[in-house]
C-alpha cells in the first residue's frame, strides 16, 4: 500500500507543528501532505489533495460543517482534534470517526493512529451525521450592526424601539440613535424573535415591550403609542388581529 | 423551639423582640389610658369582679411584654430564639401567678372568698390569653427570620457562583497554551520560557479575582497584557499589541474581567477570523469624571453579518447596568478605517467600588 497521506488543519501554527511532529514519530510511514490554517483552507486543500487522513480542529475560523462533510465524507478518514470536551461527546459517539482532545497525548494519538491503520483499507465513512453537531447552534441574535453616517454601530436588540422600512433598507430606532441596516424589513423580520418583535404594518416592526397602548382614531385607523418614545406607529388592517379587543 | 445563630445581615433576635414587643411612649400612654378607662368604668359601675378579672388577665401581658423588651435589651446579640421562648414561658407563668394573686386579693377584699378550682381557671385563662397575645407575634417574627435567613443564604450562594464564573479561565486557552509550550520547549526553549512567564503572569492576575469583587485598571491591564502576549506567541507573532494606559489611572476601580471580555472579543473577532497581521490596542484615559477604556482591533470585525448572538457583550452590558445604572456606557463601533472599537465609559473612582451585593 502507498504511504498514507495526511492533512492537518489547525489555526495555530505551534499546534500544527506539534501534531505533525507527534504524528510522524508515531506513524513513520505516513506523510503530511498539507497544513490548513483555517476552515476555508481545509476545505480547499481537502478538495485538492484528497488526503487519506485528515486531522481537523473543530474550532477554526471559517469552518463550515456541511461543506466539511461534503469534502471529506467518503473521501478521507477524519480525526477531529478539539480542546472542547462537549463537542467530542456529542459529535463523535457515532464511531465513524475518531477524535482526540487537546492537549494531545502520545498515548491517545497512538491509539488513534492504530485505529486509522486498521481502517485505511476500508472506504472512509460519510460524515453526514456529525455535520450538524460540529458547531454550536446559532443562538437567537442578540445584537445587530447598523450604520449611521460613516460609523457602524453595534446595537443591542434589547435597545431597539422599532424598525421601519426605508426603501431597500431598514431604519432601526433606539432611544439614543437611528441607523440603517442593509436588509429589507421583510428579511429582518424573519430573523427576529416573534416573542419580542411584532410586525404591525408593512413598514413597521415594533419591540413588543415598548408598546404602551393601541388607540383607535375616529376614522377607524389603529395607532400604537410607545413607552418612553414619542413616535406613533400605524397598525395596518392585516395586523389588527394582534390587538383584538383593544 | 430551636433558634439558629443569626448569620450576618439577618435581623438578630433582640431586634425582633424590640420590634414585636417594644412600644413608643405614645403607644404606652394609650395602653395605660385604655386600661385605666376600663378599670374606671368597672369601678363606676361597681363591678368589682370585673376589675379582679381585668387585673388577672392584664398581669401576664404587661409582665411578658415589659420583660421580653428588657431581656432583649439586656442580652442583645447573645439572645437566641430558644432563649426568647423560654423567657416568654417563664414570664407568662409568673404573670399568671401574679394575676391570680391580684384576683384573689381583690376578691377577698370584696368578701367573696375564691374557691381553689375557680383560681385555677382564672390563672389558666390569663396565661392562655397572654400566650396568644404575646406568643403569636413572636412566632411570626421567627418565621420571618427563617425566611430572611434562607434568602440571605441563597443570595450568598448566588454571589459565590457569580465569582466563580468571573474567575473562570477558559480551559481551552490553558490547554492550547500548554500544548504550544510543550512544542516550544523542544524547538525554541527561549520562547517557551517567555510563554510560561506570561502564562504565570496571567494566572497570577486572574486567580485572585476569585476572592476579590473589585479590581483596578492597573491589574486588569496587566492581565490583558499577559493574555495578549500568550496569544501573540501562539499565533506566530502575527498579533501586534499596543497598550497605552497612563500610570496615574492604574488605581482606578474596575470590575474584574470586564476588560478581559473586550480583549477576548477582539481576539475572537479580530485575530481568529483572518490570517495575516492584526493589531489590538488597549487604551485608557480620564475624561472629566469618566474613565474611558477603549479596545480596538483592525481585524475583519464581525464581518458582513447583520446579526450577532455573542453573550459576552450582553453580559457586560447587564453587569454595567447592575453596577452603575445609567452612569456607565458601552458602545461597539466599526470605524471608517476598518477598525473595530469597543468603548467603555465608567465613573472614574480611584478608590475601589464594591460589586453590587443587593
Amino acid at each position: 500500500m502507498n504511504r498514507p497521506r495526511i492533512l492537518i488543519a489547525d489555526d495555530e501554527p505551534l499546534l500544527r507543528a506539534e501534531l505533525r511532529e507527534m504524528l510522524l514519530a508515531l506513524w513513520p510511514e505516513a506523510e503530511v501532505v498539507g497544513e490548513a490554517v483555517d476552515g476555508i483552507d481545509a476545505v480547499r486543500l481537502g478538495r485538492e489533495l484528497s488526503p487519506d487522513v485528515a486531522f481537523l480542529d473543530v474550532r477554526m475560523p471559517g469552518l463550515d460543517g456541511i461543506e466539511l462533510a461534503h469534502v471529506f465524507g467518503g473521501r478521507s478518514h477524519v480525526v477531529f482534534v478539539t480542546a472542547h470536551h462537549e463537542h467530542a461527546v456529542a459529535a463523535f459517539d457515532e464511531g465513524a470517526v475518531d477524535y482526540v482532545l487537546k492537549p494531545v497525548s502520545h498515548e491517545r494519538l497512538a491509539r488513534a493512529v492504530e485505529r486509522l491503520r486498521a481502517r485505511l483499507n476500508m472506504p472512509p465513512p460519510s460524515l453526514g451525521t456529525v455535520t450538524g453537531k460540529l458547531q454550536p447552534k446559532p443562538a437567537q441574535p442578540s445584537w445587530l450592526q447598523a450604520s449611521s453616517g460613516q460609523t457602524i454601530h453595534f446595537i443591542d436588540l434589547a435597545d431597539v424601539v422599532y424598525f421601519c422600512s426605508d426603501a431597500k433598507y431598514t431604519r432601526v430606532v433606539t432611544d439614543s440613535l437611528e441607523a440603517h441596516i442593509r436588509l429589507s424589513l421583510k428579511e429582518l423580520a424573519e430573523a427576529l424573535d416573534p416573542g419580542a418583535f411584532w410586525q404591525v404594518h408593512r413598514g413597521y416592526v415594533v419591540a413588543l415591550k415598548r408598546i404602551a397602548a393601541a388607540h383607535r382614531a375616529e376614522d377607524g385607523a389603529l395607532w400604537l403609542h410607545l413607552r418612553g418614545h414619542g413616535a406613533r406607529l400605524p397598525v395596518s388592517q392585516r395586523f389588527q388581529h394582534l390587538f383584538k379587543g383593544m | 423551639m430551636t433558634g439558629a445563630a443569626p448569620i450576618a445581615g439577618a435581623e438578630p433576635v433582640h431586634a425582633a423582640l424590640a420590634r414585636v414587643y417594644g412600644a413608643t411612649p405614645g403607644q404606652r400612654l394609650l395602653g395605660i389610658a385604655c386600661a385605666g378607662a376600663c378599670f374606671a368604668l368597672a369601678w363606676a359601675l361597681d363591678r368589682q369582679a370585673w376589675i379582679a378579672l381585668f387585673g388577672a388577665l392584664l398581669a401576664p401581658i404587661l409582665l411578658g411584654s415589659a420583660g421580653m423588651t428588657g431581656i432583649g435589651a439586656l442580652l442583645r446579640g447573645r439572645l437566641r430564639w430558644s432563649g426568647a421562648w423560654l423567657a416568654l414561658l417563664i414570664l407568662l407563668a409568673l404573670g399568671a401567678a401574679l394575676g391570680l394573686l391580684f384576683h384573689r386579693y381583690w376578691s377577698v377584699g370584696l368578701g367573696a372568698d375564691l374557691p381553689a378550682a375557680a383560681g385555677r381557671q382564672v390563672a389558666a385563662a390569663s396565661f392562655g390569653v397572654a400566650a396568644l397575645v404575646l406568643g403569636l407575634p413572636l412566632w411570626r417574627a421567627q418565621i420571618q427570620f427563617r425566611a430572611q435567613q434562607l434568602a440571605r443564604l441563597q443570595q450568598a450562594a448566588l454571589a459565590a457562583e457569580l465569582k466563580t464564573l468571573q474567575a473562570q479561565i477558559e480551559p481551552h486557552f490553558l490547554y492550547n497554551t500548554l500544548s504550544s509550550t510543550r512544542y516550544l520547549t523542544r524547538h525554541d526553549p527561549d520562547k517557551a520560557g517567555r510563554m510560561l512567564e506570561h502564562l504565570i503572569g496571567y494566572l497570577h492576575s486572574a486567580l485572585p479575582d476569585m476572592r476579590a469583587d473589585t479590581s483596578t485598571l492597573g491589574r486588569e491591564v496587566e492581565l490583558a497584557r499577559h493574555y495578549l502576549a500568550v496569544i501573540a506567541l501562539r499565533h506566530g507573532e502575527r498579533l501586534r499589541v499596543e497598550i497605552d494606559v497612563p500610570a496615574a489611572l492604574a488605581p482606578a476601580a474596575l470590575p474584574p474581567l470586564m476588560l478581559m471580555t473586550l480583549v477576548e472579543n477582539a481576539v475572537k473577532h479580530g485575530l481568529e477570523r483572518q490570517p495575516g497581521a492584526v493589531r489590538i490596542g488597549v487604551h485608557a484615559q480620564a475624561r472629566g469624571a469618566l474613565l474611558r477604556i477603549v479596545v480596538r482591533d483592525d481585524g475583519p470585525g464581525i464581518g458582513n453579518t447583520v446579526f450577532g448572538s455573542g453573550v459576552g457583550l450582553r453580559n457586560l452590558r447587564e453587569r454595567l447596568g447592575a453596577l452603575y445604572g445609567d452612569g456607565a456606557r458601552f458602545e461597539l463601533l466599526r470605524l471608517d478605517s476598518g477598525v473595530t472599537e469597543a468603548r467603555l465609559d465608567l465613573p472614574l473612582a480611584l478608590a475601589p467600588i464594591r460589586e453590587a451585593q443587593a
